[in-house]
Parts: C-alpha cells; sequence; structure tokens
C-alpha cells in the first residue's frame, strides 16, 4: 500500500514490538491483565485513541493542524445529549444529526483557513475554544445523563474481550485506507500535503484539499464524540480536554508526518493500542496517573527520535531486505 | 529543422512587457519558437529569464504582448490554461512529491482511474512508457524522493511529455546535476527535437548553448538583443557582449586611499592553490586591509561557491587558506565570524541578512551585541543607539527613529543597513556577494558609499558581482573567474572600455568547448 510504505510511515513496526513486550511484562507482574474484561478495556479506551488520532491525521496529510478536535467532539457530545435527553429524538437521527454538526463544524474550518489563508493552526484554535465553551455554556458543565440503554450499549456493550465501539476504529481505519491509497481526494490532499507547489503546478487544488481535510477532521472528531459520551453513559462537556495532547500523540507514534503528505493508517491503530495498553498496565500496577503521562512522553520522544535518526534508515533496510530477499534497488540513468 | 518553413511557430512572444509595481521586469521581449528545434534563451541574473518563464507558464499574466501557440494568441490566466495549451515546463528547483511514486508524479494531473478508484496497474503501465522515451530504466514504484537531481529531472521532463506538451520549457536543466548527466540529458533532448518537438533552453552556460542550441534569444534588462539568431551566425564573444553590454555610464571609479600600504604586511586573508568539492581549482587570491578586490564572472561562474568554501559552507579538498599568515580551515560560518573574522554578506540579504520585524538598532547593531554586553551582559537599548547612530547617520539611511522596524523601510535602506551592521563588527575580511543586485541607480551609489566606507575603516573586502560597471567603480584589484578557475587577474586601471574587451576574451577563451558537439 504506497501510502503506507515509505519510511516514515514504517516506524510503528518496532513500536508493536514494544507493545508485546508491554504486554508480556504486565501479564507477567499482574494477573488480572490477561483477563477478558481487561482486555475488553483496552480495546475501549484505544478505539476512542484512534478515532482521536485519525481526526488529527486528516489535517496532518495536507500539512495543518486542527486543535479543534477535543473541542468539536465535546460539542457533537452535546448536541447528541440534548437530542436524546432533552428533545426525546430517537437514537438514529440523533447519532445521525449529531454527526453531521460535527461535520458542518469542519467544514467551517475548512472554509475559514481557505478564505482567510490564516493558518489552521490559529483558526481553529479559536474556533476549538468556542466548541467547547459553546459546550460549557449549553450544559451549564452539567452532563446529560439518563441516555437510553441502548445507547449505552453501544458504548460499552461487548463480545467476550471486544468491545461492540471498535467496529468504529476499524471501519474508519479501512475507509480512510481506501481514501488515502486509491480516491482522488485522498491522493490530492496527500499531495498537497507532501509539496504544495508541486502539486499547485500540476494544477492541484491547495483549497479544495485543505478543506476536504478539516471537514474529514470535523467528522472523525464527532463520531470520537458519539463514541466518548456512549463509553461514558453520559454527554459531559468536559470529555474532550486531553484529546488535543491525544490527537498528536497518537498519529506521531504512528508514523504520520507532522509537514504533511505522509500518513500511515494502520499506524494509528498499532500506537493507540501501545497507548492504551502502556496505561492500563501501569495502572494495575499502581503506577500513579502521573506517570503514565511520563510514559507517553518518552513514548512520542521515542517515535520521533526513530524517525529521524539513522536507526529509521537502518530498520528500513532491513525490512525491505527481509521482504524482498535483496536490497533496494537503486534506478539508474540509462545511456 | 524538419517543420516546413511556413508553418506558424510552435511558441511565439511578442512585445512582452511586464512590471511589477514600479519595477520594470519585462520591457519588450520578442522571440519564436520553431518545432524542431532547441533555441537557447539566455540572460544574466535578473535579466528577466525566469519572469518570462512564468509568463508563458501562466504562472503570471503579461502586462502587455503577445502570447501565441501554432499561431494562436492566448491569453493564460493559471498554470493549467498553459499545460491545456501544450506548455510543459521543468522548473529549476525539483517539483516532484518526495513520497509518492514516480508513477504518481508523472499523471499528477490527471493519474487513471477505475470506477473511481486510482488504478495502479494502468499508472505503472503507462509510466513504463514515458519513462522510456527518457531514458530512464527505474522502478516506477520507486519513491520520488530518492532519486538523483539528474532522475528527478528527467522524470520532470518525461511528466511533461505525459502531458502532452508540445512546447518544452527548461529552465536552467544543468544547474544542480553533473557534467556527465548533463551529456545524457542533452542527448535525450536532441532526440526529442529530432522527432519535431520545440525546447526552449534557458542558461546562462555559453558552452552548453552552443553545443545543444539551434537558435538564440539574448535578454538583458527585460529586452530581448538578440532575438532568434541562428547559432552558426554568432559567436560566443558576440553573445557574451549581447548579455552584459552596458549603455549607462559608469560612475566614477573610486580614489585609492592613499593612507592604505598597497600590498605590504600579510594580507588579511590569502588562499593559495585552493581547490573544492565544487570543482574549484588552483585558485589564488589575496585580500589586504583596505583594499577592495572585485572577482567578477558570469552566474554560474562558482564566484559564490567559492565564497561558501572560505566560511566552511563548502568542502576544501586542497591548498591552504592564510588568515594574516597562519593556515585556517573555518567549519562554519559562525566559526568564520567568531574565530577568523571573516564576514560574509549574502546576496539574498533581506532572506539572511536583516529581521525585519526587529527595528534598526537591533539590526545594526546584532553583529556586535558580545561587545554590547554591559558588566551584567545586558543589551540596552540605550547601549545599542549610542553604538549605531554615527554608523547609520554617517551613511544617510533615511530612517524616523532607530526604534523604527526595518520592514518599514525602502529596499535601498535595508541594504544600507545589512551592510552599516558589519561597519562597527570585529571582521576584518567582508565577503560581499553581489552588493547591489535589485536596487536602483541612486541607491546603488549610496551601497558602494557604505563599502568604501568600510574598507577606509581597514577591513579587508572582496566584492562578488556580475555587474562588470559595478567591478571597475569599486575594485582596486580585479578577478575574473570562468568555470570555477581564476583565468585572469588585473589591476582595476579605471578604463571601463579597456578592462570589459580583456575580461571578455579571458571568459570566453576559458569557456572553451568542453564538449561542443552537433
Amino acid at each position: 500500500m504506497p501510502a503506507d510504505t515509505s519510511a516514515g510511515a514504517r516506524a510503528w513496526l518496532p513500536l508493536l514490538l514494544v507493545a508485546l513486550v508491554c504486554s508480556a511484562g504486565f501479564a507477567v507482574l499482574s494477573d488480572r491483565f490477561l483477563t477478558s474484561f481487561n482486555i475488553y478495556v483496552v480495546l475501549s479506551s484505544a478505539t476512542l485513541l484512534a478515532l482521536i488520532g485519525y481526526s488529527q491525521l486528516a489535517t496532518l496529510a495536507v500539512g495543518d493542524f486542527s486543535l479543534a478536535v477535543g473541542g468539536i467532539g465535546e460539542f457533537t457530545g452535546i448536541v447528541l445529549g440534548y437530542l436524546l435527553h432533552t428533545a426525546g429524538w430517537p437514537l438514529l437521527p440523533a447519532i445521525v444529526a449529531a454527526i453531521a454538526v460535527a461535520l458542518a463544524s469542519g467544514v467551517l474550518n475548512g472554509l475559514i483557513v481557505v478564505a482567510s489563508g490564516v493558518s489552521g493552526f490559529i483558526v481553529t484554535l479559536a474556533t476549538g475554544g468556542a466548541f467547547a465553551g459553546a459546550a460549557l455554556a449549553i450544559t451549564e458543565t452539567t452532563p446529560y445523563t439518563g441516555l437510553p440503554a441502548a445507547f449505552n450499549f453501544l458504548g460499552t456493550g461487548r463480545v467476550g474481550p471486544v468491545p461492540l465501539a471498535i467496529v468504529t476504529s476499524l471501519l474508519a481505519a479501512a475507509l480512510l485506507g481506501v481514501l488515502y491509497n486509491s480516491r482522488r481526494i485522498g491522493r490530492l490532499m496527500l499531495a498537497v500535503g507532501d509539496n504544495p507547489e508541486a502539486a499547485s503546478l500540476s494544477g492541484l487544488s491547495r483549497r479544495e484539499a485543505v478543506l476536504w481535510a478539516h471537514s474529514l477532521s470535523g467528522l472523525l472528531a464527532g463520531i470520537a464524540g458519539v463514541v466518548a459520551t456512549a463509553q461514558l453513559h453520559e454527554a459531559n462537556p468536559t470529555a474532550g480536554t486531553g484529546w488535543l495532547i491525544q490527537s498528536f500523540t497518537v498519529p506521531i507514534i504512528g508514523g504520520t508526518l507532522l509537514t504533511g503528505g505522509v500518513v500511515s493508517v494502520f499506524g494509528i491503530l498499532v500506537a493507540s493500542l501501545i497507548l492504551a495498553t502502556i496505561n492500563d498496565g501501569l495502572i494495575l500496577l499502581d503506577v500513579g496517573p502521573y506517570w503514565v503521562t511520563l510514559v507517553e512522553g518518552l513514548l512520542v520522544f521515542f517515535a520521533v527520535l526513530l524517525g529521524r535518526t539513522r536507526l529509521r534508515d537502518l530498520l528500513a533496510h532491513v525490512t525491505a531486505r527481509a521482504a524482498t530477499g535483496r536490497l533496494p534497488e537503486s534506478g539508474a540513468v540509462q545511456r | 529543422m524538419s517543420a516546413p518553413v511556413t508553418a506558424p511557430p510552435a511558441l511565439e512572444a511578442q512585445a512582452i512587457r511586464k512590471a511589477f509595481g514600479g519595477t520594470v521586469a519585462l520591457g519588450g521581449v520578442d522571440f519564436a519558437l520553431a518545432r524542431g528545434s532547441i533555441h537557447a534563451l539566455i540572460g544574466e541574473n535578473g535579466a528577466g529569464k525566469s519572469t518570462l518563464i512564468k509568463v508563458l507558464t501562466g504562472v503570471h499574466r503579461a502586462d502587455e504582448g503577445t502570447v501565441r501557440t501554432d499561431g494562436i494568441v492566448r491569453h493564460f490566466s493559471s498554470t493549467d490554461e498553459a499545460i491545456g495549451a501544450g506548455i510543459g515546463a521543468v522548473f529549476q528547483e525539483r517539483n516532484l512529491l518526495p513520497h509518492f511514486s514516480v508513477a504518481e508524479n508523472l499523471f499528477l494531473h490527471a493519474p487513471p482511474r477505475r470506477y473511481g478508484f486510482l488504478d495502479r496497474g494502468r499508472l505503472k503501465r503507462d509510466a513504463r512508457v514515458w519513462l522510456g522515451r527518457v531514458g530512464l530504466d527505474m522502478s516506477p514504484d520507486r519513491m520520488a524522493g530518492t532519486l538523483t537531481p539528474a532522475q528527478g529531472q528527467l522524470v520532470e521532463i518525461a511528466r511533461a511529455l505525459a502531458l502532452q506538451a508540445r512546447v518544452l520549457l527548461l529552465d536552467e536543466p544543468t544547474a544542480s546535476i553533473t557534467e556527465r548527466e548533463a551529456t545524457v540529458l542533452f542527448e535525450r533532448l536532441r532526440e526529442l527535437r529530432d522527432e519535431g518537438g520545440a525546447l526552449l533552453f534557458v542558461s546562462h552556460k555559453l558552452d552548453e548553448v552552443f553545443a545543444l542550441c539551434d537558435r538564440i534569444t539574448v535578454i538583458r534588462d527585460g529586452r530581448t538583443v538578440l532575438s532568434n539568431i541562428e547559432r552558426t551566425a554568432l559567436t560566443r564573444g558576440d553573445v557574451v557582449t549581447a548579455m552584459v553590454g552596458r549603455t549607462i555610464t559608469v560612475g566614477e571609479r573610486r580614489t585609492e586611499h592613499a593612507a592604505t600600504p598597497a600590498a605590504t604586511g600579510s594580507p588579511r586573508l590569502a588562499l593559495r592553490g585552493v581547490e573544492t568539492s565544487w570543482g574549484h581549482r588552483g585558485i589564488d587570491l589575496t585580500l589586504h586591509a583596505g583594499r577592495i578586490v572585485g572577482l567578477y564572472g558570469l552566474v554560474g561562474a562558482g564566484r559564490t561557491e567559492l565564497a561558501r568554501a572560505i566560511i566552511g559552507l563548502e568542502t576544501v579538498t586542497s591548498g591552504v587558506i592564510l588568515a594574516e599568515g597562519r593556515p585556517i580551515r573555518p567549519r562554519s560560518p559562525r566559526a568564520a565570524l567568531l574565530a577568523h573574522r571573516i564576514g560574509y554578506v549574502s546576496e539574498d540579504r533581506k532572506g539572511e541578512g536583516l529581521i525585519l520585524s526587529h527595528p534598526i538598532r537591533h539590526n545594526a547593531g546584532i553583529a556586535i551585541w558580545p561587545r554590547l554586553g554591559g558588566r551584567l551582559g545586558l543589551v540596552t537599548p540605550s547601549g545599542e543607539r549610542r553604538a549605531v547612530s554615527p554608523v547609520i547617520d554617517g551613511l544617510a539611511v533615511k530612517y524616523a527613529s532607530l526604534d523604527q522596524d526595518v520592514g518599514e523601510l525602502s529596499g535601498g535602506n535595508q541594504q544600507k543597513i545589512s551592510l552599516a551592521k558589519w561597519m562597527a563588527s570585529d571582521v576584518d575580511v567582508l565577503i560581499i556577494d553581489e552588493p547591489s543586485v535589485g536596487v536602483d541607480v541612486r541607491t546603488k551609489e549610496e551601497m558602494y558609499g557604505v563599502i568604501e566606507a568600510l574598507a577606509a575603516r581597514g577591513k579587508a573586502i572582496l566584492v562578488i558581482s556580475s555587474d562588470l560597471a559595478e567591478i571597475v567603480r569599486l575594485s582596486d584589484d580585479i578577478l575574473v573567474m570562468a568555470s570555477r578557475r581564476i583565468v585572469s587577474s588585473l589591476p582595476n586601471t579605471g578604463s571601463y572600455q579597456v578592462l570589459s574587451e580583456t575580461i571578455m576574451h579571458a571568459i570566453v577563451g576559458a569557456e572553451a568547448p568542453l564538449h561542443e558537439e552537433g
């Protein structure tokens, strides 16, 4: 899959190893780690982390940022809570409407960025604050509780160790994989992120790419907002507080480039699994929550180093060799 | 030429004019590019070549004049329209997507699809065909970021061909490739010509132009001075004269500083037999305190690269650099500046020399901060003002207050500040690259005043310029560089006429056919 074969995108390979080693360690140290319920807990939080990561990945693809991931997520959750709780809408229309609001928020971000020429970082710093503020204002900080049981089941229902909600992140992974590999819009976004001048000289529209990126980011943040609401059994206006950092942590660990043009859709799944595993393991081992943050920070550092240093080239070389049984070819100008 | 004589030119420009604000970039350009020919467009830096290319490819719109392709009048308002009219361009900088495959780069404009999905099978098959056309034998799956500059260039030519380009514009195609790679490239270009292609070859390298091109158009100061002349009807000397010929009067030559001992004592900086990884050979150069040496050469002669080698940005492979008689080998500009007191003022002063959003006093004092720092190491605004105001006032910089941001000053005054900051500094040697590029005649004269003032303060100065009038105006001694060698070293007699003839002969002699063919 060409979108995933560049060196940056393979940074998750050694991380998968890290996850396995950590898991083995946790399994030895705690007999609660390999229980069906604990695996469900890990997969649940990994599901939400992946969706948050995908929301940021969408803007990173074109070389832009969104600081509104958390704000849109919270706002979506509150809209959903209001529709279900206060307005008494049926489940499906309420979810569709809430996600439509998220999409509209993303489109709005994209339109402002494209029309103003101001970077997405600044635009979403403002709008993200506004969305989060709206969520607080609507609820006056009181969460909507008492959501329909069917909705709560979507969030915390499980088949053995597998949460039902995992369908959302797996489906997002599959669709985004196809989008970035094979669809015009996906290739357009990556092309603009990779080299805006070259893309523009080939007649590709940067504005179109940026608008799509922010729209997609809003949509995915909304889905994350709905999943978070279902998992919490309540629409909480502060649910997205930690998402800003996570939205960057997950793609960076997964091998998506901050500079644009390279995304690793599969890397997001691996990275979110690692973060969820480590988080869970450290809690099981009664390590304080502050250490969890420290470990996450070290992981990002490790991932960035991996992307920057010769270690990465070495790994790419070794994997290429293992895959093809020969050295990477070096094409030459033929006389 | 295979096309019938009656066929209209593949690409024709008539009386093209283009101004940016008050600056006239193109003031009347005419040329006609015939099918089955390679046409050279030559001119010095700033002559207007790049602007012309941008007009022809729809990046800029011409203010006046007509562009025709195959006799049809065109008004391009976007690059898309130029591509649609069959104009393909390969720019100086590589325009590939580094993380996309070669195949996808070839068809970025309109990739093959099936049911809305990218058809990777057909993409690869089609790519092989076009890669074959330019003689590239590589996997179409290869990431473009792993290509050498020469390979990337051929991929871009293949891309232009894949877009059904019937006119190919090549902007300085050999700027970043080796001579051997250039030979391969030229073979491909000749093949394309023989198949009836129309190629515009933008360059300033005479040997390449004479080896490859059928016709030559020379532009200078935004106008065509030679238009569509058969190569065989021209000598190198004709072309050089057309490129650099001057009609403006030369300013009064600076008076030599009688007080300065001409060449006594050990030189501030000397190069002896220096060779570099860029291909400089046997470079000898001597800079004395208070004297200005002019390093003249056409663009691409290797002057800037030599300066970069002196301050450690390029590798010196052999020979010695002496500062006050002691051998040195700076590894970075910082080391050159701090340990050896050698300052380099790059051509791009706006980008590299000034902090536009900072006040004048900041910018003018930046090179002397360590000295300005008081007992606590604090640089105070009043201290800065005291140190820089005599310097600035001496240079007739027009400003309202020293606290004004440099960005608010006119371009000429900005340039003065960027040089003025060296005035108070501790550098002994100052290398100034193209001191007056892009400034008007009056500001030029003021810049010269700054440089002379620097010399009067005892700095040893090397001025790099492709403006011969400037060299004659400023220098005590003149060095002429061509093809990365010093081909002539002569004292400045102040006679522009005699010097220009001597220098042009030296350059033309040095540009003796390296690989003349066809």
